[in-house]
């Protein structure tokens, strides 16, 4: 009797205790997912992560960048449908820190650098990794980074030159993995920021590196920028060196977006492999005109006009009119009417009209600015030679040439508020008071408001509308 | 052993000599035999227990005198003296009403009330009867103080949101911990999201029937022994088992009606084309601003709505005996809503078993199958009566010129064949060993197994294809099983001092695996012929989540001279949930109670019949959150996209080491009191609970490159008042008891740590966590009234100046998403074989946000109105409730539709007659002569009377929610919510 109970006794005790060896049950892993530590372990895992960083830029400037900036300019019409509500905001400049659509992008547009950041923890711990690898994926991570920083500082900040010394309110610069909020950096800081990683690209970067970023798409990325501070002296070397390296010939094509004529122009761009592969959606989704008789978005009578005023303008190519000669009249654009196609960020035609306005700006080298800018006139307006401007024009005319050929060129490519932005920076009295739509190039509502969970005790928001 | 020996010496003796015999009847006040009574002879120490007719026989040797003892739980124990022979003695005992002599349900043990020290409050299974409910905990509302339950809307199966003592968590779980005999069940409310407009309700498969008591552990003397999962308190709920020797057979039969508690009141076709007429031409518009052929005028709401009918059958079987006891329950429930198309049909088994094995080891069993059918609508935003109350216009025909049904939500819900079947087993195996008279030792398994299948058929008609049809099939398995083992140990060291100790180790965990599987061309769902014939079926499985928790755990309990006590427990808890540097919690509880009555100070004062002052303090944590939040995650590679063709991999979630659970600290002190032998009787309470580490799903600042992370963040704080009083205020023939219970809750947010009140992501319609308000605050632009000269709605700035311009950066916290106080009264009459007994339960203060109406109020688009919009601006000079009315939303001040203001936030007062009961029990001659135990017939009525000032359907919301932050944050907002539940139930209840 005394045994079965103490049998019973120690069974039950031993049971008590016995779960105690469980502990490694409560080290439970996700499944479908791969843990961070088994992640990133080889060469090839970086390059996977590298490859995602250009996979998520590449979601972002299908259209949507570029066409965000647009809207608060004098190209695209205002939006007319319900439902388009927060574009709206964005055409009004009064965007608040609800849209969800501003502050997607912004969030969207940091995404690719936290990834090249995490690629930093990484380095010294991947096995098989070469250096000259680890340095073309850090270049290459850099130039991705500074891309980021440039077009979040142009979009979410009052732009390089709105205060003497830049030291006015830009955006948070993340150089780290972290997850800690952060305040905004000065747009001076931001600046430095870009051109200090876009030179380590330079001197990095491959000179062929296929579709990824090379030495050539980091020289002329940091011409842009300079273009955009308005130091053309730091600009023209760079300029210089892609366009005339012969490897980037202008087009013959109008049409930049057709990938099969005018590819010859890409420095670089973004890939679209199929339409099921589109790397153009915002585009072709918002413009796109031949099977769509309503596209969201519709260009501005004011462009039209201004590339209508001259017959033989081929440009004109580019629009379609709907509804002609009726009060309900608008006017559409045939510029992104394609399945697919890949985008070029930085081209040929953008390099040399920058050149031949930085010329023209510093008044240096005119020759050079005149064949420049009469290259594109000569495509533009086939057969009509009256429009090339003469050989010793003066850097004013010229100026004035090549900034009115830009707008007709580059229209709904992204490029014209900072492009505005820039000359209103430069408060040149001969070009006067630089508006934009009606408002002028440096009320609050230019520049788009932070989403809502940016905001902590140490960020401070953007000031809103003042611009109609 | 001794005793098995005495009474074989009596045998014996008693067949040498003259047998005598003592003989009696116990019976109660009213003169019915009380069976199962136990009787005492002193003199021969024997005790046997009442028959069916309450009587019993002892044999003596010799004549005389002898004293026996009557005693039988809730009655006061009874000594005679009675005399050998033939006489039949009728002996009566008293109902004790002594409370503190109640069984109480404590965590992990059972104890008299009298020694509890911490704060619980009990529901038994009679008051369950008497509130017929979908889902049993409805049965709680307005009865216990301190226990808010909020029930579902009327769609059928739907759950009540339960929140004990405030809310304390934000993006965690805020529900109690439910525990059904001894494991904690499956509690996921978003194991299907919101599809249709409701939450699953892992509560809706449990059989009210099969309860015979709910505890609700309230402070943290009571919760700490659950640990890190007890600071939003604990239900537990225990089962029937046979208690009473003999068999007993008994049956519960019922039929009711289900009808919604209000409809809205929407335009008719003239009213409509009339008012979008005055939209358009307040805006300039000329001409006919809509369309309307003259003659339709569709009633959608009649369409979408119906009288339910409900039934339900409960056969319950127990024989009760001593060392063998079964008792089995099968029940069946249909149950319709008023919601055309839904009902919940659920069909429930259930045997618990005890069996002694020998003397000291006894096993309990406790078995439970439950199928549950729901019968899918949409509703609220996703269609059905919600669309009769927005989209849906009433110059739209139902039907087509042809006679059949028109494209729209109605010929959708009458097409779409949707089905929620659960399939659920709940078991646990008990083995308790009585080592000797201080040691006992306990082990116990127990599972909770559910099938959740979600089939969606959708007929070639209703998504116009040439093939036959789609159907898709969600399927969600839980297996969720726990074990634990329990060493106890009690000695009393002397009649004064009584010491007794627990231990204990728990393990649980559980797996959840999901899939869907999806097919064209067929003719009907996967419910109805579950094959997959051809090449369109494909099936995806998803990885399977699990958790665990292991725990140990302990108690220590002090009683002196009985009448004090103490008890400390502690707990360690694992969970897989937790980051590595926070893996176990430690969870350690004090408490203490005083039975005054006792004192002789007290029992001088004579009318004071019961007395008890507790008090306690301890720590108790949450730990409901996602799993894996913790480790830092990469993308699956075979669902990652290329680039430029080539494969790619990225981070999707940030590790976070130091993830643990929420922690709450609280204090309670409590008093009880019975006067004049119990006849009044109250209970008062202050608690005060602080929490710390509370967890938030941050939308973190973007520029960190991810969007949401979890991290310990906040500090809440939920102090109140809980009072509760019984009166028996008559107590002859005619019997008049009142119950009244009511309580406040004061809950403020102290800390969200450097993150703004938009930094929680999940709260919607603009609730936010502000720091010095209460959780889920609304947080809106202030609508001041309509300018009389333009009819534009004038709001306040942040600065409190006038403005036409809405801007969300002027939103304020307003109103109160809490209310002031709520509680319930309850009445109950008894004469002769009637009885009458009714609830009313109030909430008083507290607002109700109607973010629908902000739609059917506001700009004219394409939904209907309600006829509250006839107080609306329409010429300068008019003061009115609403503005002009327009198309354009600038009109209102922004370019943003539907914007969010005090408009729509109204004072959410209201009481309601929550239940009607008028029953009648066929008197014991009647039953005699049927040869059955008991016969009762009830009309049982409920929902049926709102007094309130709110104009929107109900006052009373539970909306549906998109995940556990939804659920914390947005208790007051409605949005297309269908109204509770009205209904009229005739009852029968037959003991055989």
């Amino acid at each position: 009797m005394k045994n079965f109970k103490l049998t019973i006794f120690s069974v039950l005790l031993t049971s008590v205790f016995a779960v105690s060896s469980c502990t490694s049950e409560l080290e439970l892993k996700p499944e479908g997912v791969i843990l961070v530590d088994s992640a990133l372990k080889t060469p090839a895992d970086m390059q996977k992560l590298l490859n995602s960083c250009y996979d998520a830029l590449a979601n972002q400037y299908n259209g949507t960048v570029q066409t965000y900036s647009d809207l608060m300019g004098d190209d695209i019409a205002k939006p007319f449908r319900d439902d388009l509500g927060f574009k709206t905001e964005i055409y009004n400049r009064s965007s608040n820190f609800f849209n969800s659509d501003v502050g997607g992008l912004y969030g969207r547009l940091y995404i690719p650098v936290y990834r090249v950041n995490t690629m930093e923890l990484y380095y010294d711990k991947i096995t098989g990794l070469s250096e000259d690898e680890k340095t073309r994926m850090r270049a290459e991570g850099k130039f991705i980074r500074a891309l980021c920083h440039f077009d979040l500082v142009r979009l979410w900040a009052q732009p390089y030159g709105y205060t003497l010394d830049n030291s006015h309110l830009g955006v948070p610069i993340r150089d780290k993995a972290t997850k800690d909020p952060l305040a905004r950096a000065t747009v001076a800081q931001v600046y430095d920021f870009v051109v200090s990683d876009l030179n380590y690209a330079i001197a990095n970067l491959p000179a062929a590196n296929g579709n990824y970023a090379n030495k050539d798409a980091a020289k002329s990325l940091l011409a842009l920028v300079y273009f955009q501070m308005n130091k053309f002296n730091d600009a023209l070397p760079l300029l210089n060196e892609i366009i005339n390296s012969g490897l980037y010939p202008l087009s013959t094509s109008l049409n930049r977006f057709d990938n099969a004529t005018a590819a010859q122009e890409y420095v670089f761009k973004f890939v679209s492999t199929g339409s099921n592969d589109n790397r153009a959606a915002e585009f072709i989704n918002r413009f796109r005109s031949d099977n769509n008789p309503q596209p969201d978005y519709n260009v501005s009578n004011d462009i039209y006009n201004l590339i209508a005023a001259d017959t033989t303008d081929a440009r004109i190519q580019f629009f379609g009119t709907m509804n002609p000669n009726t009060p309900k009249q608008y006017r559409v654009l045939k510029k992104f009417n394609a399945d697919y196609f890949s985008v070029p960020l930085i081209n040929t035609t953008q390099l040399v009209l920058t050149r031949a306005e930085a010329l023209a700006e510093l008044g240096q080298d005119l020759g050079q600015a005149v064949l420049d800018v009469n290259a594109i006139i000569k495509r533009a307006y086939p057969g009509n030679t009256n429009k090339e401007i003469a050989a010793n024009a003066d850097a004013r005319t010229i100026l004035l040439t090549v900034r009115a050929e830009r707008r007709k060129e580059l229209f709904c490519e992204g490029d014209r508020v900072n492009y505005l932005k820039r000359i209103g920076a430069m408060a040149n009295p001969l070009d006067g008071a630089i508006t934009i739509r009606n408002a002028v190039w440096n009320c609050p509502g230019l520049a788009l408001q932070f989403p809502s969970s940016e905001r902590t005790s140490i960020f401070v928001m953007n000031e809103t509308g003042g611009c109609n | 052993m001794m005793k098995k020996l005495l009474y074989l010496v009596l045998l014996f003796s008693s067949l040498s000599s003259l047998a005598q015999t003592i003989k009696g009847k116990v019976q109660d006040g009213q003169r019915q035999p009380v069976i199962g009574a136990s009787v005492f002879l002193e003199a021969s120490k024997q005790a046997v227990q009442t028959d069916a007719m309450g009587m019993f026989t002892f044999n003596v040797s010799e004549a005389g005198k002898y004293k026996v003892r009557v005693s039988m739980v809730g009655y006061k124990s009874l000594v005679r003296e009675l005399t050998a022979g033939t006489t039949v003695y009728n002996l009566t005992i008293e109902e004790d009403s002594k409370s503190l002599e109640d069984v109480v349900v404590v965590g992990y043990g059972t104890k008299l009330r009298r020694e509890v020290t911490g704060s619980i409050s009990k529901i038994s299974a009679k008051e369950l009867n008497d509130l017929p409910v979908q889902s049993f905990e409805g049965a709680l509302q307005a009865k216990l103080p301190g226990v808010q339950v909020t029930t579902g809307s009327g769609i059928a199966g739907s759950g009540a949101v339960v929140r004990i003592r405030g809310v304390a968590s934000i993006s965690a779980g805020g529900d109690p911990l439910y525990v059904v005999d001894g494991i904690p069940i499956t509690q996921d409310y978003f194991l299907q999201g919101n599809g249709g407009a409701m939450n699953n309700n892992p509560l809706a498969s449990i059989n009210p029937d099969d309860i015979e008591s709910i505890d609700v552990l309230k402070d943290a003397a009571a919760t700490a022994i659950y640990g890190s999962r007890g600071s939003n308190g604990v239900v537990i709920i225990t089962t029937k088992r046979a208690n009473k020797k003999g068999l007993q057979v008994s049956y519960t039969g019922s039929v009711s009606t289900s009808q919604p508690t209000a409809l809205p009141d929407m335009l008719d076709s003239k009213q409509y084309v009339q008012l979008y007429q005055e939209a358009y031409e307040n805006d300039g518009g000329t001409g006919q601003g809509v369309y309307w052929d003259g003659v339709t005028n569709t009633d959608w709401v009649a369409l979408t709505t119906q009288t339910g009918i409900k039934q339900a059958h409960n056969v319950s079987v127990a024989k009760g005996g001593k060392d063998f006891s079964i008792l089995g329950n099968v029940s069946y429930n249909k149950n319709e809503s008023f919601l055309v198309g839904n009902s919940y049909d659920r069909t429930s088994m259930r045997l618990n078993a005890d069996y002694a094995i020998t003397p000291k080891l006894k096993a309990s069993l406790s078995t439970s199958f439950s199928n549950g059918i729901n019968n899918r609508v949409n509703t609220a935003w996703a269609g059905g009566l919600g669309a009769a109350m927005s989209t849906l216009l009433p110059i739209q025909s139902a039907y087509n010129p042809d006679g059949t049904l028109a494209n729209s939500p109605v010929r959708d819900q009458s097409l779409r064949k949707w089905q929620t079947a659960e399939n659920r087993f709940i078991n646990g195996l008990t083995l308790n060993y009585k080592i000797n008279d201080n040691f006992s030792a306990l082990v116990k398994g127990s599972s909770d197994y559910m099938i959740l299948l979600d089939d969606i058929y959708n007929p070639k008609e209703l998504i116009n294809t040439t093939h036959a049809g789609n159907a898709n099939r969600y399927g969600t398995t839980v297996n969720n099983y726990n074990y634990y083992a329990q060493l106890n140990y009690s000695k009393e060291i002397n009649t004064d001092n009584k010491f007794t100790a627990m231990i204990a180790n728990e393990f649980q965990s559980s797996t959840t695996s999901s899939y869907n599987k999806n097919e064209d061309d067929r003719t009907a769902g996967f419910n109805v012929n579950s094959d997959s014939t051809n090449a369109t079926f494909k099936k995806f499985t998803n990885a399977d989540q699990q958790w665990a928790f292991l725990s140990y755990f302990t108690r220590l309990g002090y009683a002196y001279k009985n009448k004090m006590f103490f008890e400390s427990t502690v707990r360690m808890d694992g969970s897989s949930k937790f980051g590595k540097n926070y893996r176990y919690g430690i969870f350690p509880a004090f408490s203490a109670s005083w039975v005054l009555s006792e004192e002789s100070f007290v029992k001088n004062l004579g009318f004071i019949s019961s007395s008890k002052l507790r008090t306690s303090y301890g720590k108790s944590g949450n730990a409901n959150i996602p799993n894996y939040q913790n480790v830092g995650v990469f993308q699956n590679p075979n669902s990652t996209p290329n680039y430029n063709g080539n494969p790619t991999t990225f981070p999707i979630q940030l590790e976070n080491p130091n993830l643990r659970w929420e922690t709450s600290w609280s204090y309670n002190l409590g008093l009880d009191m019975g006067f004049l032998n119990d006849r009044f009787t109250f209970s008062f309470e202050y608690y005060n609970k602080k929490s710390s580490d509370v967890l938030m799903s941050l939308a973190v600042p973007p520029s960190i490159g991810f969007s949401n992370y979890w991290d310990n963040v906040g500090k809440i704080t939920n102090s109140g008042l809980e009072l509760s009083l019984t009166s028996r205020n008559i107590n002859r023939d005619l019997k008049w008891t009142t119950q009244f219970n009511i309580s406040r809750n004061k809950n403020e947010i102290t800390s969200i740590g450097v993150y703004t009140e938009d930094a929680v992501g999940g709260g919607t319609n603009d609730t936010r966590v502000v720091v010095g308000q209460p959780v889920g605050t609304n947080f809106l632009v202030r609508f001041s009234h309509v300018d009389p000269v333009t009819g534009k709605p004038v709001y306040l700035d942040i600065n409190g100046n006038e403005t036409f311009t809405w801007d969300p950066k002027d939103r304020v916290s307003v109103g109160s998403v809490l209310p002031d106080a709520m509680g319930g009264i309850t009445n109950s009459f008894s004469y002769k074989n009637f009885d009458f007994s009714f609830l009313f339960n109030f909430v008083l203060g507290g607002d109700v946000y109607n973010s629908s109406s902000k739609r059917q109020l506001g700009v004219v688009t394409n939904w209907n109105m309600t006829t509250d919009i006839f107080d609306r601006w329409q010429k300068p000079g008019d003061i009115a409730k609403y503005p002009r009315l327009t198309l354009d939303t600038r009109t209102y001040g922004s370019s943003t539709p539907w914007i969010n203001t005090t408009m729509w936030l109204q004072d959410g007062t209201f009481a309601r007659l929550r239940n009607v009961t008028l029953g009648y029990s066929l008197p014991k001659t009647i039953t005699k002569k049927l040869k059955i135990q008991s016969f009762r017939m009830s009309l049982i009525g409920t929902n049926l009377l709102t007094f309130t000032k709110y104009t929107g359907l109900d006052p009373e919301i539970a909306r549906d929610f998109e995940n556990a932050t939804d659920r914390n944050m947005s208790p007051n907002i409605t949005y297309l919510t269908p109204p509770q539940e009205k209904t009229y139930t005739f009852q029968l209840n037959i003991t055989f």
